[in-house]
């Protein structure tokens, strides 16, 4: 679904050229959830902002569903872009648009007729939760609410690939749970393919299927969870293992209770 | 006491005629020159939508050096354009001329501000979701920065009431004219008190009115 082929991207600073990604590559299956995480400057942000091209990089290959992202024209690239939906930190919902009017958003930008609108953004809705507060504005709801705002108005054009960028890193464990709850939900229902930058390894372990770990700008390990453990050269790769094994124990005693 | 005001009554009613006209001028070319100028210099500026150096320095420059002039200056040195547009530069729609440059330039900066006042990451989302400059402005930017652009349209319309005052030196009448001709010339202090009572309740309305309608749009 999508493949990262060598890719690199340095920014530009007072202090000269920063390295934020250098020679990642990653193969992203079809309707896998797959973790980023890293510490702060790992450049985790800055790879996921690459498979949409919000960030361009400097070198190296973007295929996105058999698209070399890149190559395309200003006119396809936007085409493309409707076909992967992202959510952000900080949920960037329109303040002065409507709860329904940012999940018409979407939809307007991807030329859906205003008939046709109107039930998919009630359907989008239903799939969060929020068929209720439609008439809402973005500022009257809880930021869990806003996520799943979010959530309606990435998968309103029905995505191939979802991006998350910390989506769960402005709200608390139990909000957090919730929106996991919704991005898994999704992800079985519609197979889309998620990709989740996070720094929190709780964040990966409830909901990934594999895990990319970053370090200085490269990929340092992958975790398939589904297969038997290799060799972790990463700090943060053995600690996502060891909270894993220490989940798992917890849930084996209580399942005896 | 209000002996000189009666007989005047008439005459301002027309000075007032000739403010509201003035006032109307400026922010009609406010809205259609300043605004779209104002957006130009948003999108072309280093880092904006459509990047464009070139035509980012001609339009600040221009806009910066109409607003350096004080307005009096302004009015004098476009005697000669205003003279070549309406063939005159007494009356009231020659003095609106100068006064309508110096909105186009005012509002054009504030509107600009509104709308660099925009979260980046709202742009941001648009532009994930596939959005073309247009749809990003006019779906996105122009309504996040309504509230702003309806303060900043207040704060300028309180301004032109000012401007328009000095335009009584170029012929152009209105309120302020009236009241430094009969208030201050004729030493008519009824009128004087009078016509500043006018003009403090007319600001008053604007800035009340702007900050309610800026309030409706604003949902954050």
């Amino acid at each position: 679904m999508i493949e990262l082929q060598g890719v690199s991207k340095r920014f530009r600073t007072a202090d000269g050229d920063v390295p934020a990604v250098s020679d990642v590559s990653l193969r992203i299956r079809p309707g896998e959830i797959f973790g980023i995480v890293g510490f702060s400057g790992a450049g985790k942000s800055t790879l996921l902002r690459m498979i949409n091209l919000l960030e361009r990089p400097d070198a190296g290959r973007v295929v996105v569903g058999g698209q070399e992202l890149p190559a395309l024209s200003p006119a396809r690239l936007r085409q493309a872009r409707q076909s992967i939906g992202m959510i952000f930190q900080h949920f960037n919902l329109v303040a002065n648009r409507s709860v329904q009017d940012n999940v018409s958003l979407a939809l307007e930008i991807a030329g859906v007729p205003k008939a046709q609108r109107r039930d998919v953004v009630q359907q989008s809705l239903q799939t969060v939760g929020l068929a209720d507060k439609a008439r809402h504005y973005p500022g009257q709801l809880s930021g869990g609410q806003k996520q799943r705002v979010a959530i309606a108005r990435a998968i309103a054009n029905r995505p191939k690939v979802l991006l998350c960028d910390e989506p769960t890193s402005a709200l608390d464990p139990q909000t957090t749970g919730e929106i996991l709850k919704y991005l898994r939900a999704i992800n079985e229902a519609s197979g889309v393919t998620i990709v989740i930058v996070t720094h929190e390894l709780g964040v990966v372990n409830r909901l990934c299927h594999r895990v990319a770990v970053m370090e200085k700008g490269s990929v340092r390990d992958t975790i398939a969870f589904d297969e038997s453990p290799r060799e972790l050269s990463s700090v943060l790769g053995r600690a996502i293992l060891e909270e894993r094994r220490r989940d798992k124990d917890y849930r084996d005693v209580y399942a005896f209770v | 006491m209000f002996t000189h005001l009666s007989e005047r009554l008439p005459e301002l009613v027309e000075a007032l005629w000739e403010t509201a006209t003035m006032v109307g001028i400026a922010t009609a070319s406010a809205l259609l020159l300043g605004l779209p100028l104002g957006t130009l210099m948003y999108l072309s500026r280093r880092g904006g939508l459509r990047e464009h150096a070139a035509l980012c320095a001609a339009v600040n420059s221009v806009v910066n050096l109409i607003r350096s002039f004080p307005f009096l200056i302004l009015l004098v040195a476009l005697i000669p354009v205003t003279r070549f547009l309406l063939g005159t530069s007494l009356g009231t729609v020659a003095a609106s001329v100068p006064l309508a440059v110096a909105a186009v330039a005012y509002y054009s900066r504030l509107s600009e501000q509104s709308l660099l006042e925009v979260d980046a990451g709202v742009i941001e989302a648009a532009t994930a979701l596939g959005a073309t400059v247009r749809e990003i402005l006019f779906k996105v930017v122009f309504v996040e920065a309504l509230p702003g652009l309806l303060l900043g349209l207040t704060i300028s319309i309180v301004s032109f009431i000012s401007y328009s005052t000095l335009a009584g030196a170029v012929g152009g009448g209105g309120i302020g004219d009236f009241a430094i001709r009969y208030g201050y010339y004729r030493f008519e202090t009824d009128v004087m008190v009078t016509t500043m009572a006018i003009i403090a309740v007319i600001v008053q309305a604007v800035q009340f009115g702007g900050g309610r309608l800026s309030r409706r749009f604003d949902k954050r």
